[in-house]
């Protein structure tokens, strides 16, 4: 069981980060910034070391910004969320406590239950992102409206991939 | 000690997450200061043949509107020689003076955004080729940015598409400079500051280099007015601008290099140290 679960996972992060990297990077939508990759952290088993899913995410952030000249910029925001994801799972746990083998994804928890995961750490990520990339609270109002137009390409994909891949893990 | 030895066991994670924020933050930090991205970027050599190698595809979508453009060039290159060879004399064609030297080496982008608030494009020539740090890029049909970081196969430009990009340029019609500059808006407007508003400017203007810098070789058309309205509170216009070329689309760029550029620049260095 636990091999499945790393090679499941390896292949996840290397298809999100591709996927992000050749062609997500290149979308020419202007200042709109659709990023999906937070969900290779988002959808690790409930029960990874706190401390792997903190690498995991530091990593992961560090490929991103070397493939797309982010300048840390990636890096910097995925570790927090790497580091905040538990603290969520804590509040967000089922009536009766994480089993053993749980999975935050679409197929065990419910679409409802994903959608609000994913909705906060998702508006978190970005926040994050676009104001460490502005470096400052100047012309606020067009940075907010930036945010949430990247904020609604990244969680319609997230959602119509969780969608479409929803029927086959369930068991 | 052994308070401590506990804080550790209790906090580990807290620790190292404060330790790989406070490195994080640092690059980004960095990469506002500086012209260069030091640590992560895509001008390495793993990184520049993937994106090379996936540039392909993008190249492809883009063939019939880079043809066009380079028809265009072509055309224009050729209606010069003509004329060239008509009038040998003729004092206002754009030609290499005494004092400048410009030499071109064309390269193809490897990889280019315009989604981020410093903007950086990939392109596959590098030291080996002879591009140095600082020297001009522009395409066919107008100004793409400044190298700032080179490796051996692979360069990064800072795009003119970027808020901390800085290009002296000048209006056509009355000779005045001012500033290419971006506000961090939208990718296809740029501004122009420092043209006094007693200048009589008007909608769709040229804007080209400004000529004097050792950079960017003179009379390449960089821009046209976009929109424009006196500023209330200076003595200038608040310009908006549309780039000639669509960074977005290109994919074939050429390095300036000018041979007279060390020479220049040591000089100003003196004068500045002086």
């Amino acid at each position: 069981m636990n091999s499945k679960f790393i090679i499941t996972n390896s292949i996840r992060f290397v298809l999100l980060i591709a996927l992000q990297i050749l062609l997500l990077n290149e979308l020419p939508l202007g200042r709109v910034y659709v990023m999906i990759y937070p969900l290779t952290i988002l959808l690790l088993p409930v029960f990874t070391p706190r401390l792997v899913v903190l690498l995991l995410a530091f990593f992961t952030g560090l490929i991103i910004d070397i493939f797309s000249n982010g300048g840390g910029l990636h890096t910097a925001t995925l570790t927090a969320i790497g580091f905040s994801r538990s603290y969520m799972l804590d509040t967000f746990q089922p009536r009766s406590g994480w089993d053993k083998l749980d999975v935050p994804n679409i197929s065990q928890q419910g679409v409802t239950w994903f959608f609000y995961y994913s909705l906060i750490m998702f508006t978190m990520h970005h926040f994050l992102y676009f104001f460490l990339e502005v470096f400052s609270f100047a012309n606020f109002f067009s940075t907010i409206f930036r945010t949430f137009l990247s904020l609604l390409g990244s969680l319609s994909i997230v959602w119509i991939i969780s969608l479409f891949f929803m029927r086959n893990t369930r068991e | 000690m052994r308070s401590i030895y506990y804080l550790f066991t209790r906090f580990y994670v807290l620790i190292f997450f404060v330790l790989l924020e406070v490195f994080a933050l640092t690059l980004v930090y960095k990469s506002h200061k500086y012209q260069e991205v030091r640590f992560l970027n895509t001008s390495g050599a793993f990184t520049g043949t993937v994106l090379d190698y996936v540039n392909e595809v993008n190249t492809f979508i883009h063939l019939g509107t880079n043809n066009k453009i380079l028809m265009e060039e072509n055309t224009r290159l050729k209606k010069m020689v003509a004329y060239q060879n008509v009038y040998p004399n003729d004092s206002s064609l754009p030609k290499n003076s005494g004092t400048y030297h410009f030499d071109y080496i064309p390269a193809k982008i490897v990889n280019n955004t315009i989604n981020k608030s410093i903007n950086y494009i990939t392109i596959n020539k590098g030291s080996k080729d002879g591009v140095q740090k600082g020297l001009g890029v522009i395409s066919s049909n107008g100004v793409v940015g400044i190298v700032t970081n080179v490796s051996e196969n692979f360069s990064l430009i800072m795009s003119v598409v970027s808020v901390k990009s800085l290009i002296g340029v000048r209006h056509k019609k009355t000779n005045a400079l001012g500033n290419l500059r971006w506000n961090g808006e939208d990718p296809y407007t740029l501004q122009i500051d420092g043209l006094s508003k007693t200048l009589p400017i008007k909608k769709n203007d040229t804007i080209l280099t400004a000529g004097f810098s050792s950079i960017f070789p003179p009379e390449i058309v960089v821009a046209i007015v976009k929109q424009l309205e006196p500023d209330e509170s200076t003595s200038f216009y608040n310009m908006d601008v549309r780039l000639t070329n669509n960074i977005n689309t290109l994919s074939y760029v050429y390095v300036v290099k000018n041979e007279k550029k060390k020479e220049l620049d040591s000089l100003q260095i003196q004068m500045i140290n002086e």
